[in-house]
């Protein structure tokens, strides 16, 4: 099968070429405005920005303060558990730290369970052997963090990208 | 002496022109779909499915079937569908030019003049990634003025070597780094930290930075160039520059491949070499992670 009758050639042959790299196009203007606007990783999306900016993913990195009645603890990226559905939260997070990537892990950090050990409030899979009393997070402020270097100085700082704040009771 | 000096000169010419006629036999789209699949095979996410690499397996010992737009399409949708789960944010941008270029090979092999197509769609895929790869650099503050490249001197370890050999960084230096940037993602270290860098690290980064830009900016305009104007004749020849200049220090093979892949039916009539130059620089790529050993040799004999 090809396409390309005589009548239908000339029209095929200047559109067809053309396909994937209008695609290309589209994915990148949608890229470079999303990096803009929503604070989306020059380095990902198909916009062709990798190899531009500091702000890579890998650098990127997150940190929940979780909020009891009264304490906190906080938790960065190796502090959540493993598997699947994490990994792909923490990355969709990282990569473009929007209001839905925020709620979507901050609210699923609010169904973990917690426990008291030493005074302290751990995650239930950290603490003593044998607790039973969990406790119940108030809320969780979702930061993401990106990196400041100062080439002439020779200094590394973290500057925030965007932060949220998820509330157990959805307010 | 003057007859001999002719005899070699003559049989040079003929040894170039016969090369030049052998690499114009060369069959360009078989070329270019054995070379993708290769892309694809080796150069996937780690998520490729088992259908996918019997479809491409299939593909690269079965003529007919790597002539197929429907292997094509299908191994569109297969990458499509794989990648999707991780999120198009999270996907490195090289995957999406290796999906767009599957694409227009789909469609280029259902016309009735692929080569024409294939020219046509390479030229302007390659063109317009350049062009946004520019477009970005050029936007960056942190690009222009050398900041990037800098943190990616002291930084990442595929760069350890060359910064080392030729910039100055002491030994370990680039190691303890990342461990002072884990630190600080690991919330250990608040406050800001001193990094360890090397004398001529900041120069390197601006001649580095503005170098790329050019370079990148003659690999879009050359390939996005009116057929009949004289730089669209020398795209090849601009990322061949690209690739050797480039990828020694940061060797994204994947990335050269399926540049280097687009531009065998991309090239000109022209360019009458290019075939075999190409998969010349596929394979030579394929050695440009081991210029690390390379820089580190270098870095100990000058240190």
């Amino acid at each position: 099968m090809t396409i390309g009758g005589a009548g239908e050639r000339r029209i095929w042959a200047r559109v067809v070429p053309l396909v994937a790299p209008a695609l290309l196009v589209a994915v990148g203007l949608n890229q470079l405005v999303l990096a803009h606007s929503e604070d989306l990783t020059s380095w990902k999306g198909g916009g062709f920005g990798m190899f531009a900016t500091v702000d890579r993913l890998d650098e990127r990195f997150i940190t929940l303060t979780v909020r009891f009645d009264s304490q906190e603890a906080t938790l960065t990226e190796g502090d959540l558990p493993d598997g699947d559905p994490w990994t792909r939260r923490v990355s969709r997070t990282l990569a473009m730290p929007d209001g839905a990537a925020m709620q979507r892990l901050g609210a699923s950090v609010l169904l973990l369970d917690w426990v008291r050990d030493d005074g302290d409030v751990v995650l239930a899979d950290r603490g003593p052997d044998g607790s039973t009393h969990t406790l119940t997070a108030e809320e969780v402020i979702v930061d993401v963090w990106g990196l400041d270097f100062d080439a002439a100085a020779g200094t590394l700082a973290r500057t925030l990208i965007a932060s949220d704040t998820v509330r157990s009771d959805g307010r | 002496m003057a007859g001999d000096l002719g005899a070699v000169v003559t049989s040079a010419r003929a040894r170039v022109s016969h090369f030049a006629s052998s690499a114009e036999q060369v069959d360009r789209i078989d070329l270019v779909a054995v070379m993708s699949l290769l892309v694809v095979l080796l150069h996937s996410p780690d998520v490729p499915t088992s259908v996918l690499r019997l479809l491409v397996i299939a593909g690269l010992l079965v003529q007919p079937i790597r002539r197929s737009p429907w292997l094509w399409l299908a191994v569109t949708v297969l990458r499509l569908v794989t990648q999707m789960p991780d999120g198009w944010s999270s996907i490195d941008n090289h995957q999406y030019l290796i999906t767009w270029w599957t694409l227009a090979l789909a469609f280029g092999l259902w016309t009735r003049d692929p080569e024409w197509t294939l020219r046509r769609a390479a030229r302007l895929l390659i063109g317009l990634c350049f062009a946004f790869a520019v477009l970005w650099k050029v936007l960056s503050a942190e690009f222009l003025d050398g900041t990037f490249l800098s943190w990616t001197l002291v930084k990442d370890e595929r760069f350890a070597a060359f910064s080392g050999a030729f910039l100055g960084l002491p030994d370990g230096a680039s190691e303890a780094n990342r461990e002072a940037l884990s630190a600080m993602q690991a919330g250990e270290l608040d406050g800001p930290l001193v990094v360890q860098t090397g004398s001529r690290v900041l120069a390197a980064g601006v001649v580095m930075a503005w170098w790329t830009v050019l370079i990148e900016l003659a690999v879009a305009v050359c390939y996005l160039s009116p057929l009949r104007l004289r730089p669209a004749h020398l795209a090849s020849v601009m990322l061949a520059i690209f690739v050797l200049t480039v990828y020694p220090v940061a060797a994204v093979v994947g990335f050269a491949w399926i540049l280097i892949a687009m531009s065998v039916p991309a090239a000109l009539r022209t360019e009458r070499g290019w075939p075999i130059a190409a998969v010349t620089l596929f394979i030579v790529v394929l050695g440009f992670p081991a210029a690390a050993f390379v820089f580190d040799a270098v870095g100990r004999l000058v240190g």
